[in-house]
């Protein structure tokens, strides 16, 4: 049993760390999207949690199969925004997604593994689609964009 | 042929099968041919009810132009040329007689296109990895969420 390596200052590790802390905020975040949004978009939030924690815990092996310090998670998060409506919620739905796929697009420049640049290339695509879907819930246009993870 | 032999170099150690500029001319192809394509669906929609339809065609018709420019400069970077001039306009892929494409084609197409350009990010590495992979969410999110009408 040899002790976790500390965690890398940069390359593929470090942008996988990253990307799990995005993502520890993000699994965060949709409690209150969960507390504030409008009951008909409760399918949406189960499926976004859903996908989200799926992803935390494949990171979290990912790292810990390597032999690399898992980050803990923060014990709390500072909203970016204020939290007082449905729209507010969906707000933060769409910011974190953009987030989410800015921190997977990171991991795809830095891989030198290919599976991770698949894992993290399949993130980045599903990110963006649920940023589609929650632009659409908050009646935004355009719902979609070209570069999602980056401004090309 | 110059420029086809200073990408003979692979990134970071990796080996492509084949050319990195020909790959990237293909995305490059399929990103015009979308744009095109989604033009020409756009123009054919005749239900006013369409709107919503029309808005999103006009939004991949941008996106995959955007792709297109991104793709031209990635190649010139690649080929170690200036980029060239923004020339290029979709061509209308169809005979003007042949019959308009439908929602459906463009969402067909836009799967292929995102299944390639998510193949070639894979096997690619760095920036360029990343901009494939950029450009194959924006087409799921385009074919899955936004052609899709709202249930």
């Amino acid at each position: 049993m040899t002790a976790p390596q500390p965690r890398p200052a940069s390359g593929p590790e470090a942008a996988l760390s990253e990307a799990l802390e995005t993502e520890y905020g993000v699994v965060y975040g949709y409690g209150l999207v969960s507390a504030y949004s409008l009951p008909e978009f409760n399918g949406l939030v189960v499926t976004t949690i859903r996908q989200h924690r799926e992803r935390r815990d494949r990171t979290i092996a990912i790292l810990t199969s390597r032999g690399v310090a898992v980050p803990p998670a923060a014990a709390g998060y500072q909203l970016p925004m204020p939290m007082t409506t449905s729209n507010d919620a969906l707000r933060l739905a769409i910011r974190m997604e953009n987030d989410t796929a800015a921190a997977w697009r990171a991991v795809v420049e830095q891989a030198v593994e290919t599976t991770d640049r698949e894992f993290a290339a399949t993130a980045l695509g599903q990110s963006a689609v649920l940023a589609a879907h929650w632009n659409r819930a908050l009646g935004n246009w355009p719902i979609t964009q070209a570069f999602p993870g980056g401004q090309d | 042929m110059l420029a086809l032999l200073a990408l003979a170099v692979p990134a970071c150690g990796s080996a492509p099968t084949t050319p990195v500029v020909d790959d990237l001319e293909a995305q490059r192809q399929l990103a015009l041919r979308d744009s095109a394509l989604a033009a020409a669906a756009g123009a054919a929609l005749s239900d006013p009810d369409a709107k919503a339809l029309a808005a999103a065609l006009t939004q991949v018709v941008q996106e995959r132009t955007d792709h297109a420019r991104a793709l031209a400069a990635e190649i010139a970077r690649a080929a170690r040329k200036p980029p060239p001039e923004d020339t290029d306009t979709p061509t209308p892929t169809a005979a003007p007689d042949a019959p308009a494409p439908t929602v459906s084609q463009v969402i067909n197409a836009l799967r292929a296109a995102a299944d390639s350009a998510g193949k070639l990010a894979v096997t690619t590495s760095g920036y360029r990895a990343g901009l494939l992979a950029s450009i194959a969410a924006a087409c799921t999110a385009s074919y899955a969420v936004a052609l899709v009408a709202q249930s």
